[in-house]
């Protein structure tokens, strides 16, 4: 279905130009969503298969999954979060069917595209936002480029992945996406977001 | 033309103090026009402009002035701003002042001078402690009284417009959290800091400094203040050490955090653009140095409440800090050395200091020396006795102490003073201490309370430890912070600290209460007197606890700081033991006030909680959808159409029932939780968690399964389809689908870790919707692609992948309807796409949308069960549904369920309920019994569970609901009663299923 545009969850919504509060400095966050988005869980139910699994994931993308929990492994075609035991997110901007490659792996794999939207937040107060939504210690020496963390940001179920020291990937449930987009302009409205 | 003369500050000294004489403000009090400057507070800027009379008492109406020149003020409370930013109850002595600050006085009128209500004051003596409890206390008429008991006793008024200011929330980790920024705090955080370890520092104030903003002492041979500069200068620049002034930490809680209140722009007029007024932070810290200082003590004497009676650390730091002099002719009262060294500082900022009044008979150090030195007169064993002066301190009266210094000895003695600096010992600020369940101990030799060994990693350090001298709260605080850093592996290295020069001081004399005649007042914002905990003792409220509770002792919003160990201590006198035995109160957060708009932060409004929504949302809002809230999704609830109102949301629903019933309706089914399920083991898993069986269901094919709760009540029910060999798509009910979710993962992470099963929520994966009507086959069949959707090709309860406009969705021939009827599946992306389309291939069919209120109403014509009656009391058989239970398989409550309780046979029975008069409206929760006329108490027959007040599809209102004997009963009537409403409606027990009973329309 890849010639079927996909409609984010943020169409309509997403309002380019500056939010809050104009700083000679510039924007002290950046935000734009990624979109369209291939997401696919990778997920073995024991040891045994989970190892094979990610064996056979590294065959397949040539990245393996992460053994860290809380990190996440490759550069971004595709990443691979950790987000649980025996359990992966792959994620990479739409480009090939995904869903399909990963199929034929063992444990399960099931497609998230749709279930999830992606902002990406960057900027020099964007540590700042995130002491607002979420307590997690966001110190640029905790929480460095390469850590996945789920938690609760704005009281909503999200998963941060550090991609630089100031650029993040924060995957949200779609239902979501919209409250967590207003929460996320309105707490950084004293920095100002700059939404592209 | 009258001249308008330039107001001047009188009071204000021609030099020194930490103001901006550069920056002159002008505010307004009680509408009149004053100047002050910055770096003033409202009350030193009152004080510059000889305002003495700042309120009126909460009970007694008496004339109050300001009292200390901190947070713990229990006088100097002024509704701030005006408008919809007007706010009661704030302390004078903690507003910064900024220019056109407006504040009023509360609790007076007509106006401050002249207060009508003083004449409460005469009747003083009848109005004890617990009045309007003995009064009012079950006799007839409260509601009436209450009201104007409630205008006369008082604080300000608060603005009932909303708030226009943004509040913030912030969480925040770090090593070492030192709150409180005096000499230890600064000690502590510079050492912790030294070491590398990431430090916060919280300062109430607008600055570093505390206590050594407001005394004269040298450090280093320099004045204090400059080491302050040097050591904030420090830490500024230590990457990982945030000191955040105006920031008052208020909560400590289990595991080492501590909740804590920034004003990030309370000393503005209004906050800058997009800026935050206040932001309360939560923060975790690893290790916590308390240095919260000490509150100073009143001495507790006749009149010790008129404006011009100051405490004399408060004075001190009006003349240090502010330039202010607090009063022309000064006396000091003291109990300890701070007297002298309060006469001093007045002096030398020339106020005429008459005398210094010691109650002790001797043992004073240095400073008793240079205050005679000085040609202060000092009286010992002396007490104040009585105070002079309506609105303000006119003159005292002196006497000599006897030796046990409960009585006077010969004449009082007169003096003419408009100030009075008291000056009672210091009573260390353990609330937060108290917060996390360190018991206070008793220290005789600073008579006071210090805080003892708690749990968790927090110590103290400093005056709020019993430190006393400026050295040893230097040592304390870099020791503190030392260690705080080393024991988390930090290597703080050797301590440096600066030298002090402090002369000897003598000990303190307790003296918890003074002769005289007159009210003595202990809790001066609370307006408890001596004679109101005399009282309480002899009615028998001796524990601190109770005493605090009947006489209201420290419930303002000091919390006591300057008066619950003075009450507490007479009380042991009262009850002859000693003050240690009697203890004090527990604290309990917040410390200080706090707004609760700071606490909601951004949670308010459509953000109270977050609010989730369809891929379809768009769709419905530009279609004139009514939304309701089912959890944190927005469904519509129904749909008006161009020129309607709520007014007629009757009619849109019936509207929608009959377009359904008769041709075809579409529904939103996107909140229904969805599950995959994949692995070997998933047909034993799904035959574990329902109470039906799945070992039979073929590939392609859907079921109705029903979950049970371990405890044998049912759980939650929906339809799975086998979709694969070894995988399953599961659906929830709406409301329960996080809890599902929660409990299977459960299951198979703790309990059945053998199974190869693993679980995903595809739920927002997937946008669904349900058409149903004799019609939607008709529809579906103009859109499908690669499925013929006839009875052969999608059978009832088939599943099968087809596409859309392109789109690959999966179709369900399931029904909660009755109808004819399918739902569609969509990737979400894709889900409004899809909605569209057969939106426009319904056109020609009649097909309408509908909402929740359409969707109940044709469950209930079913009799099929929904939220109402899966209530958490219910069990399988209960609901008619006892024959799904499958006898030869294990499922969760398998044993439970057959306790006798939940097989009982007088366990009420799933019906349907009909009104007798074919025109009531049983209500949802209305309670079945057999005589409408019957006295409590009445047996229950059972209740109403769900109720259609329209039934479009029946000429009357339906319900369902259970009843004892259940099916037993169909034909007989009952009575549903509301006794809330006053409602009784006789109501007939008919078949749950009102429509179509045997399922035909099912078929189309």
């Amino acid at each position: 279905m890849a010639e079927l545009a996909r409609c984010s969850a943020l169409a309509g919504v997403l309002e380019p130009g500056l939010h809050g509060r104009p700083d000679f400095r510039g924007p002290g966050i950046v935000l734009a969503e990624r979109h369209p988005m291939s997401l696919v869980e990778i997920a073995a139910a024991s040891d045994e298969v989970s190892g094979a699994m990610c064996e056979e994931v590294a065959g397949i993308l040539g990245i393996r999954p992460p053994a860290e929990p809380g990190t996440a492994t490759g550069t971004g075609r595709p990443r691979i979060l950790w987000t649980g035991p025996w359990r992966w997110l792959v994620v990479e901007p739409e480009s090939r069917d995904l869903a399909g490659m990963l199929e034929p792996a063992a444990g399960a794999s099931r497609d998230l595209s749709h279930a999830r939207t992606v902002l990406r937040l960057g900027g020099r107060d964007v540590r700042r936002l995130f002491m607002k939504g979420a307590p997690l210690d966001w110190h640029p020496s905790v929480f460095v480029p390469g850590c996945c963390a789920q938690t609760a940001m704005f009281h909503q179920s999200v998963l941060v992945d550090c991609r630089q020291p100031e650029v993040f990937d924060l995957f949200v449930a779609r239902g979501y996406a919209r409250d967590l987009l207003e929460r996320v302009i309105d707490a950084g409205a004293e920095y100002g977001v700059q939404v592209s | 033309m009258l001249k308008l003369q330039k107001p001047s500050q009188p009071f204000r000294l021609e030099e020194g103090g930490e103001i901006d004489r550069l920056a002159p403000l002008a505010f307004r009090f009680d509408n009149r026009r004053c100047i002050g400057y910055r770096g003033d507070t409202l009350a030193s800027a009152l004080l510059a402009n000889g305002v003495r009379l700042v309120g009126r008492s909460f009970k007694y109406h008496r004339p109050r002035g300001i009292y200390t020149d901190g947070s713990d003020e229990p006088n100097a409370l002024v509704e701030l701003r005006t408008g919809d930013r007007r706010e009661p109850n704030t302390r004078a002595t903690t507003i910064e002042l900024f220019a056109g600050l407006e504040a009023r006085s509360q609790n007076r009128w007509p106006n401050l001078q002249t207060d009508i209500m003083q004449v409460t004051s005469l009747f003083a003596p009848i109005i004890p402690a617990g009045f309007y409890y003995k009064t009012f206390m079950g006799m007839p008429g409260w509601r009436f009284y209450e009201h104007f008991i409630r205008r006369a006793a008082g604080l300000g008024r608060p603005t009932a417009d909303p708030d226009p200011d943004r509040y913030d929330r912030m969480h925040a980790f770090c090593d070492v959290l030192v709150v409180g920024a005096g000499p230890a705090g600064l000690a502590a955080a510079l050492a912790a800091g030294r070491a590398g370890a990431r430090v916060m520092l919280l300062e109430e104030s607008d600055a570093p400094g505390g206590r050594l903003r407001a005394d004269r002492e040298r450090l280093d041979g320099a004045p204090a203040r400059e080491w302050v500069t040097r050591t904030v200068d420090e830490l500024d620049a230590m990457p990982d050490v945030t000191v955040l002034t105006r920031t008052t930490g208020f909560g400590h809680y289990d595991g080492t955090v501590i909740s804590a209140l920034e004003r990030v722009a309370d000393h503005k007029p209004v906050p800058d653009p997009f800026e935050v007024r206040q932001r309360v932070w939560h923060i975790r810290a690893r290790r916590v140095v308390l240095a919260t200082g000490a509150s100073e003590r009143p001495l507790v004497f006749a009149g010790n409440d008129r404006p011009g009676v100051m405490l004399a650390g408060a004075a001190r730091s009006y003349v240090n800090r502010f330039a202010v002099r607090p009063g022309s002719r000064a006396a000091v009262f003291a109990n300890n050395d701070d007297g002298y060294r309060t006469a001093i500082d007045l002096a030398r900022a020339g106020i005429e200091v008459r005398t210094v009044i010691d109650c002790r008979a001797g043992g004073q150090g240095a400073g008793r020396e240079q205050a005679a030195a000085l040609g202060i007169e000092c009286l010992d064993a002396t007490a104040v006795t009585a105070t002079h002066g309506h609105l303000g301190l006119t003159g005292i009266e002196t006497a000599q102490l006897s030796a046990d210094g409960r009585g006077i000895i010969g004449q009082p003695r007169l003096h003419s003073v408009d100030l009075l600096a008291v000056a009672g010992g210091w009573s260390p600020n353990i609330q937060l201490h108290g917060h996390i369940g360190a018991a206070p101990v008793y220290d005789a030799e600073l008579a006071g309370f210090v805080a003892g060994s708690g749990p968790g990693a927090s110590r103290s350090a400093g005056a709020v430890n019993g430190a006393w001298s400026l050295g040893e709260c230097l040592r304390q605080g870099s020791d503190a912070g030392g260690e705080a850093a080393r024991l988390l592996g930090f290597n703080p290295g050797a301590p440096e600290l600066p030298v002090t020069e402090e002369a000897p001081v003598g000990p303190i004399r307790p003296m918890w209460r003074l002769p005289g005649r007159g009210k003595k007042f202990v809790d001066l914002q609370d307006d408890v007197t001596v004679d109101d905990i005399e009282l309480a003792h002899r009615e028998g409220y001796q524990s601190v606890e109770h005493l605090k509770r009947y006489t209201t002792l420290g419930m303002g919003t000091d919390q006591g700081r300057t008066s619950s160990v003075n009450g507490l201590a007479i009380m042991a006198e009262e009850r002859g033991i000693a003050v240690a035995e009697a203890g004090i109160t527990r604290s309990r957060p917040p410390v200080v006030p706090v707004a609760l708009g700071a606490i909601a932060a951004g949670d308010v409004g459509m953000h109270f909680a977050p609010t989730r929504r369809t891929p379809m949302h768009d769709w419905h809002e530009a279609n004139g959808a009514v939304f309701d809230h089912a959890g944190h999704w927005l469904r519509p609830q129904y749909y008006l159409r161009p020129g309607e109102d709520a007014g007629d949301m009757n009619r849109a629903i019936a509207r929608e029932v009959i377009g359904t019933r008769s041709a075809v309706g579409m529904v939103d089914v996107s909140t229904l939780g969805k599950i995959d399920i994949q692995g070997r083991d998933a047909a034993e898993f799904l035959n574990r968690v329902y109470i039906n069986g799945w070992s039979t269901l073929p590939v392609g094919r859907a079921r109705y399964g029903l979950m049970q709760r371990e405890d044998g009540i049912v759980f939650d029910d929906g339809t799975t389809s086998r979709v694969g060999e070894h995988r399953y798509f599961m659906t929830t009910t709406t409301a329960n689908a996080g809890m599902v979710m929660a409990h299977l993962e459960e299951y198979l992470g703790v309990h059945w870790r053998d199974l190869d099963v693993t679980l995903a929520s595809v739920t927002e994966q997937w946008g669904t919707l349900a058409l149903a009507g004799p019609r939607s086959r008709d529809v579906l069949a103009r859109v499908v692609d690669g499925l013929d959707v006839s009875d052969e090709g999608l059978p009832y309860m088939g599943v099968r992948d087809a596409s859309i406009a392109g789109v690959a969705v999966r179709l369900f021939r399931i029904s909660f309807s009755g109808e004819l009827a399918y739902e569609v599946a969509a990737p979400a992306d894709h889900a409004a796409r899809v909605w569209e389309v057969l939106v426009d291939a319904g056109a020609g069919h009649g097909l309408i949308p509908y909402g929740t209120e359409a969707m109940g109403i044709m469950r209930i014509e079913k009799g099929h069960v929904a939220g109402g009656e899966l209530d958490g009391r219910t069990t399988a058989v209960d609901l008619g549904l006892g024959r799904m239970v499958s006898r030869r398989k294990f499922h969760i409550g398998h044993a439970m369920a057959g306790r006798d309780g939940l097989t009982a046979a007088s366990r009420p029975g799933f019906v349907g309920l009909v009104p007798v008069d074919s025109v009531s409206r049983p209500r949802a929760g209305s309670i079945l019994v057999a005589d409408p006329q019957a006295r409590p108490p009445v047996d229950k027959l059972g209740h109403v569970s769900s109720s259609a007040w329209l039934s479009p599809s029946l000429p009357h209102p339906i319900a369902l609901g259970f009843v004892k004997g259940g099916r037993e009963r169909i034909g007989s009537t009952v009575w549903a009663m509301f006794p809330m409403r006053n409602e009784a409606i006789e109501v007939r027990v008919v078949d749950p299923v009102f429509l179509d009973p045997d399922g035909e329309r099912l078929h189309g």
